[in-house]
């Protein structure tokens, strides 16, 4: 054939619909394609059907995107739902031990599937065996973490009201030739209230009282004692302490997942490796060793390792190497027994903690406490209240729980008598604060009148002036405000509706308005605190009176950063915009009187926070424009000063 | 390091479909790789959109197509833990999806009901035409794309969406369990169908 005549058989020849459609869509090999490319440059006809085709296609295609116009809208919301709905699958499918089979498999699924490494595989198999046992069981730093953390909620959730009693050996050991120090430390954690209690014991078995406050007062009741025993067991414990503060570790869950994780994620790591240990007992274990790349600053950690038990994944002891002055420190952490048991059943004696408070300075006869004997400061003679013995009304008070919202106040009487007054709603109340306030009870000093409502009102001498009344939170069966926004979100993301919609939205805003009413409480609790010693007056607190001081007011910052985040947790999804922008507004304290201004301002926006949020979680009458309540509650949610962002620095600086 | 390797990894190493496909050796547990969670949730956020919308044409409720798209992806994260071989992650956790849609409707008794809702459009849908006689126009166009789906057979339309969402002849040929011919045929016979009404 010539080549006109070759020509003529490529004109009369049109490629099929399909073939056609396949060259558009890329499908057709290299040869086909260039073929039909060069019939297409000589063929109206096809040219025609190819353009028919594409408007086809993108008729098809704006039909369908018209159609399908709401997904990109659904599909942040089902992010959230799917992360939620893995996390469980994980948690129920990590229950068997899953590593050794997934190896397995994969290996199998390589070699199968990919017959063009058989020969590359085997040889590495071969070469590799002993390298493969040793290395195919490693797991990831964040797996390691992940799982621990898995196995410890696991552990709680097996008992109700869980609280978890744990007793390790600390051994401190200084790098310069000083003796290592060997002290062992005793911690209760109550998950229900979150409460935590600890006790010193030292190698001798001397015991320190059971306290849920920092040891740096039982220290400063025991130098006071001169009952030097038991100080260098609760020196270490204290630097430990100090430690665990500086690196963004929970001192209240030592040897754990997630302290372990907060430090890890709060530095530039330089080196980091899980390998296998062997226990004493011969189990088998992981070591995940973390090293910090930034120079440490004091008391930062430089390498920490978390030892974690493989058969039930529990993280049982912890090494940390510390900068200290000038030289480096470890200190090793060893779970030496553990056990979770119901709060019910455990010893009232541990939260009671009133013992382990020292008694007021100016009673000398006042119940015996292991630790806290009197000091004669002042003489009987004196009926002035002392700053100490105000602090520690304070402290007894706030262990009743009496300040988050009663109407009790203290007051100093011009005579310098420090008077507690107040009316609570029943009388096991009335006589459980008396008991609290016992021990001061007997102090000249202190005058203290509790009454019960019914008293009051008998006596009609009922005193307004202090009263701060906290309403509880009440949702009736009307419509709240973000009524819209919350069936939306409930609707939609968890796929409610009918009756079950209706009670979740009750609950839902019950819950807000709750957690509102309880930061506020804090907030409060705060004010009443600080509102005891003018600037001056701090200042010239000793220092252990002033510490005390301190570990009360960071406890209801805590509590009321708590409430606060948890807030933020459950209106983000709902409110995205308002609760995303997280503008703290920075403000520096440097003296007793930035923190007292600091406190004011953080009692009015815990105030305003919690109207806001009160008008738009629960029915109102009157319907204020809907959008407005909780944006602007929102917003003052954010900008809250940023005194409780960090309460230890902040008030270690100050004080 | 390892993990951004390992992402890179995963969705640039096409084969000369563009196909992205799950490296086995990225399943294995290098030190300091992403869990099968993250993989997993990477996954997700790679491909949800797609496969939601696919079992939203399908099946057109909006709650359970979101239902069905998350439990595809919650059997990948499963068959991945039991080491299962998966080759081509797209077409997988299409393939679930579409047999699940399938299930559903069966049970639903729908599948006689060729067009689900979502597809048959109506007015209220938001227009953009500018003027009246272009809403005239739009309107009309719309009809006619509405009567064109609904001569589709199932097969075409499952192909033409598959092909909407971008994935190739041979990946749709995995997730319906045909030949890729047929996945050419069924293709070009719903374009000629859509052509048809359009153009009559």
């Amino acid at each position: 054939m010539n080549n006109r005549s070759k020509n003529w058989v490529r004109l009369a020849w049109h490629p099929p619909d399909e073939e056609l459609l396949a060259f558009l869509d890329g499908e057709l090999s290299a040869k086909q394609a260039g073929k039909t490319r060069k019939h297409l440059e000589s063929c109206w006809a096809c040219r025609a059907k190819r353009e028919e085709m594409e408007r086809s296609i993108s008729a098809f295609i704006n039909y369908r995107h018209t159609a399908l116009a709401d997904v990109a809208e659904a599909s942040s919301r089902a992010q959230m739902r799917f992360a939620s709905k893995l996390n469980r699958l994980a948690a129920k499918q990590s229950e068997q031990p899953q590593l050794f089979h997934r190896y397995g498999a994969l290996a199998c699924q390589f070699f199968l599937f990919q017959p063009a490494v058989w020969a590359t595989a085997v040889v590495f198999l071969v070469i590799g065996l002993g390298v493969w046992f040793s290395l195919n069981r490693r797991v990831s730093a964040s797996e390691l973490l992940q799982r621990a953390a898995r196995a410890e909620a696991d552990q709680l959730n097996r008992v109700s009201d869980s609280v978890a009693h744990r007793r390790f050996q600390v051994r401190r050991r200084p790098s310069v030739a000083t003796p290592e120090q060997v002290v062992n430390w005793e911690i209760w954690n109550d998950s229900v209230n979150r409460r935590f209690a600890q006790r010193a014991i030292d190698k001798g078995g001397e015991q320190s009282a059971i306290t849920q406050s920092s040891f740096s007062q039982a220290l400063s009741a025991a130098e006071k004692r001169r009952a030097q025993r038991l100080a260098p067991a609760l020196e270490v414990l204290l630097d430990l302490e100090r430690i665990f503060q500086a690196n963004q570790m929970d001192a209240s869950h030592p040897v754990s997942a997630a302290a372990f994780q907060a430090w890890r994620q709060s530095i530039w790591r330089q080196r980091e490796e899980v390998s296998e240990t062997r226990l004493a007992d011969g189990a088998e274990a992981l070591t995940l060793t973390t090293a910090a790349a930034t120079r440490a600053s004091a008391n930062g950690i430089t390498e920490a390792a978390l030892v974690v038990r493989m058969k039930d994944w529990r993280p049982i002891a912890q090494r940390l190497r510390v900068k200290a002055e000038g030289a480096e420190m470890e200190y090793e952490i060893t779970e030496l027994a553990f056990q979770v048991v119901s709060l019910g059943a455990l010893d009232t004696t541990v939260f009671a903690d009133r013992g382990a408070l020292p008694p007021p300075p100016s009673s000398a006869s006042s119940p015996a406490s292991t630790m806290a004997p009197a000091a004669p400061t002042a003489s009987p003679s004196s009926p002035v209240a002392t700053a100490e013995l105000e602090v520690d009304a304070l402290e007894r008070l706030n262990r009743a729980n009496a300040l988050l919202g009663e109407q009790l106040s203290l007051t100093r009487a011009p005579d310098g008598k420090l008077i507690i007054e107040g009316i609570v709603e029943t009388d096991a109340r009335k006589s459980e604060i008396l008991e609290a306030l016992k021990p001061v009870a007997g102090d000249p000093a202190v005058k203290i009148e509790v009454n019960t409502v019914a008293e009051a009102s008998a006596r009609q001498s009922q005193s307004a002036s202090r009263q701060i009344i906290v309403q509880d939170a009440r949702v009736a069966q009307q419509e709240i405000l973000v009524d819209a926004e919350l069936r939306n979100y409930l609707g939609d993301t968890r796929g409610l509706s009918g009756r079950r919609l209706e009670q979740e939205i009750q609950r839902f805003s019950a819950q807000i308005c709750n957690r509102s009413s309880r930061a506020r409480s804090h907030a409060l609790a705060i004010k009443q605190i600080a509102d005891r010693f003018t600037p001056t007056q701090l200042r010239s607190l000793d220092q252990a009176t002033r510490q005390r001081f301190n570990a009360l007011l960071v406890e209801h910052a805590q509590g009321y950063l708590r409430e606060l985040e948890q807030l933020r947790l459950q209106l983000q999804p709902i409110f995205p915009a308002a609760a995303s922008s997280r503008s703290a507004v920075e403000s520096k304290i440097s003296n007793d009187e930035d923190l007292v201004r600091a406190i004011d301002r953080l009692f009015e926006s815990a105030a305003s926070n919690d109207e806001a949020l009160r008008q738009s979680f629960s029915v109102s009458t009157e319907k204020t424009p809907a959008a407005m309540a909780p944006t602007s509650g929102m917003a003052s949610l954010s900008s809250t000063p940023a005194f409780p962002t960090r309460p230890h620095s902040t008030l270690t600086a100050s004080a | 390091m390892v993990f951004l390797m390992a992402k890179y990894w995963l969705t640039t190493k096409n084969n000369e479909a563009g196909e992205p496909w799950l490296d086995v050796a990225q399943s294995l547990d290098v030190r300091g790789a992403p869990s099968l969670e993250q993989k997993t949730t990477e996954l997700f956020e790679l491909f949800y959109e797609p496969v939601y919308r696919y079992a939203r044409s399908l099946i057109g409720s909006q709650a359970e197509a979101e239902d069905l798209a998350q439990e595809a992806f919650l059997r990948l994260y499963t068959s991945l833990q039991e080491g299962q071989a998966i080759g081509n992650a797209r077409s997988w956790v299409f393939r679930v999806a579409h047999n699940l849609a399938i299930d559903h409707l069966r049970r639903a008794s729908h599948l006689e009901q060729a067009v689900p809702e979502v597809w048959q459009m109506s007015e209220e849908r938001p227009d953009v035409a500018p003027n009246a006689e272009q809403r005239m126009i739009e309107q009309e166009r719309r009809q006619r794309l509405r009567r064109a789906m609904m001569r589709l057979s199932p097969q075409e339309r499952y192909c033409l969406d598959l092909r909407a969402e971008g994935l190739s002849y041979r990946e749709i040929a995995e997730v319906l369990g045909v030949s890729v011919s047929s996945v050419n045929t069924f293709l070009s016979r719903g374009i000629k169908k859509i052509a048809g009404e359009l153009h009559e």
